[in-house]
């Protein structure tokens, strides 16, 4: 018996709660999926947008704090490449209008609206990474646990389905919150560091909150669409191709109605494509005015669609243990 | 004796299908044998042992917890090893153990430290830092072995554990079980085709057929012989000596030359033969008492079980 061979020895230590059981899980899939070399590569290229829009803050405030190398006109003309907001374009082209002590009235509308826009315009500009990130994460999450026959190991222990399926779904949340939610939250830090002084917290202290479930709506849905295709194939290649398949086909689906003019109502268009319908779902929560109508279907539409994906999983899940 | 385990009248059905037909099985300390054919339902026995299916009807406590309603009560003290070649994707042989000790609740850094002295014990050295899925077969089943006890587990379930093991290694797997049985009191329930592995190590045998337990007994007890008989090597004539037992009242054969055969198997039976020997200055090389062995105790079980069903 080699030296540091103790032999067996009972253990009469401390347990832990098993309320974490879900982070061991969520751990397994985090460190899995970072040692792809593409997903680092595109993890770091998400990031880029922020710095842009980190820009467009900075040269608002610019403007705000009446800067003299900075009109309001090119500011707006500069914006205009990067927030296609008519609204904010508006409220831009009002503001740009007045004189500067009624542009300092009107400062706690237009600083939070258009701080919105370019929290709006990032998330929409982070969405194919984000897309192609869930496309490297998620896939082999629960297909190679079928394909190995893993969940023996798993519900062999005290741990139960649902916990098993939020640590899957906690390893696709902490990618799309790295790559997403977290720039977001610190551009609105940037943005509050630019700004004269602090009074501006108090008018626009609910923005990282509206973040926080503006992306909350999103990551649900998209987070358990990509798990259930995962689910339902021991290859994971196939539930890749279903997952880009899904948003490339509702772009063409989306597109092709467009085409058809006034023939598909302006609901099922949105609905068609996934993009347009998290982007009017955090449209309304960011609380941007919008000229889309249905934004409540569009909820139900998004919980029904989580509720069947989770239902989906849940059984697939179950199924290796009732053979 | 305790029992750990105890079913009563368990009915498992799927669909149509009764995989299993008022199971009535009690187990206590010490290395069990479950055995039976292919079909049996000893797979699904052990699902409802850890509570992973639900029963049809029928009750049953492991480690006194109701299987219906503690499941998790149970899994938290039960270790199980499943006969599938079964691995976590991409994790080396340390992080599989470590996790599993995750999973059974042990701290972080406890669980590292416990992994390794696990793997230490069941013979995974440097190939620990490998990932699993370079593992050959017999290393894979270690590694199982070694997740299922890593949390120290009061009752072990080990479903064909050294199935995919060489000689030396099959050895040194049951050698660990008898270690962990004989020195630190785990119950284990063995399930395997593998009936030498039992006669090697179990105390008790149960055996399973068409969903139902058919025979449940201590290992020495199957083994007795029903025409109980010692056979004898002697260096001298056997027949002399044959005559000489058969004058004295003990029936008596001669089966081959030097070798003879007498019958029953008695303290007093055996002391007659060595008193004699030593009159009739006969050397007795071998005395070795007859046994059934358990392929026919087995075979003779399960073909009772057809027989009853045709």
């Amino acid at each position: 018996m080699p030296i540091h061979n103790l032999g067996y020895r009972e253990w009469d230590g401390e347990r832990e709660s098993g309320n974490s059981r879900w982070s061991v899980i969520a751990g397994i899939g985090i460190r899995r999926a970072w040692q792809s070399s593409w997903l680092r590569r595109i993890a770091f290229v998400v990031w880029g947008p922020p710095l842009v829009y980190g820009i467009v803050i900075f040269l608002f405030e610019q403007v705000l704090t009446g800067n003299a190398s900075m009109n309001p006109r090119m500011f707006r003309e500069i914006v205009n490449m990067f927030l296609p907001a008519e609204s904010v374009q508006a409220v831009l082209l009002v503001f740009e209008n007045l004189d500067t002590a009624t542009q300092q009235e009107l400062l706690t509308v237009a600083r939070p609206l258009v701080w919105k826009a370019v929290l709006l315009q990032l998330q929409r500009s982070q969405a194919i990474g984000m897309v192609i990130v869930v496309g490297l994460v998620a896939p082999a999450l629960i297909s190679q646990d079928v394909r190995s026959r893993a969940f023996l190991l798993y519900f062999s222990r005290p741990m139960t389905r649902l916990q098993y399926i939020i640590g899957k779904c906690m390893t696709i949340g902490f990618f799309l919150f790295l790559t997403g939610t977290l720039p977001q939250l610190l551009l609105y830090l940037f943005a509050v560091l630019l700004s004269p002084d602090a009074s501006v917290i108090a008018y626009t202290w609910d923005l990282p909150l509206r973040v926080l479930v503006a992306s909350t709506a999103m990551i649900v849905p998209t987070t358990l669409l990509a798990l259930m295709l995962s689910s339902l194939t021991i290859e994971s290649r196939f539930a890749t191709f279903g997952w880009f398949f899904i948003w490339i086909f509702g772009l063409a689906a989306f597109l092709m109605m467009r085409r058809l003019d006034g023939d598909t109502s302006e609901l099922v268009l949105r609905l068609s494509f996934l993009f347009l319908l998290f982007s009017d779902m955090s449209t309304a929560i960011l609380g941007i005015p919008t000229t889309v109508s249905h934004v409540e279907t569009q909820f139900v539409f998004a919980a029904v669609l989580s509720m069947v994906c989770f239902t989906v999983i849940f059984r697939r899940v179950s199924a290796p243990l009732r053979a | 004796m305790p029992a750990l385990i105890e079913l009563t009248q368990i009915i498992k059905d799927y669909g149509k299908f009764r995989a299993l037909n008022g199971v009535d099985l009690t187990i206590g300390e010490g290395i069990t044998g479950l055995l039976g054919p292919n079909g049996a339902g000893k797979s699904t026995l052990i699902k409802v042992l850890l509570g992973l299916v639900r029963v049809t009807s029928g009750e049953g406590r492991v480690l006194g917890h109701d299987v219906q309603k503690e499941a998790a009560a149970i899994r938290a003290k039960v270790g199980y090893m499943p006969e599938d070649d079964c691995y976590m994707y991409g994790l080396s042989g340390i992080e599989s153990v470590q996790v599993a000790a995750r999973l059974s609740c042990l701290p972080t850094t406890e669980a590292l430290r416990r992994g390794h002295e696990i793997l230490d014990f069941c013979g995974i050295g440097q190939e620990r830092y490998r990932n699993v899925e370079t593992y050959s077969t017999g290393m894979r089943q270690k590694l199982r072995f070694a997740m299922a006890i890593v949390h120290d587990p009061e009752l072990l379930i080990l479903d064909e554990p050294t199935s995919g093991l060489d000689p030396e290694e099959r050895e040194s797997m049951l050698s660990r079980i008898g270690v962990l049985s004989k020195k630190f009191g785990k119950a284990v329930i063995l399930c395997t085709h593998i009936l030498p592995d039992v006669r090697m190590v179990c105390d008790s045998v149960a055996i399973l057929a068409g969903g139902k337990v058919r025979l449940m007994a201590p290992l020495e007890d199957l083994l007795k012989s029903p025409n109980p008989e010692v056979r004898l090597d002697v260096a001298d004539d056997a027949e002399s000596f044959c005559e000489a037992l058969v004058r004295r009242g003990l029936q008596c054969e001669v089966i081959g030359n030097n070798r003879l055969r007498v019958f029953g198997d008695s303290t007093e039976v055996a002391d007659s033969i060595w008193k004699i020997a030593d009159e009739e200055k006969v050397a007795i090389l071998n005395q070795i008492p007859s046994q059934s062995s358990l392929e026919e105790v087995f075979l003779q079980t399960v073909r009772e079980k057809r027989h009853a069903d045709s």
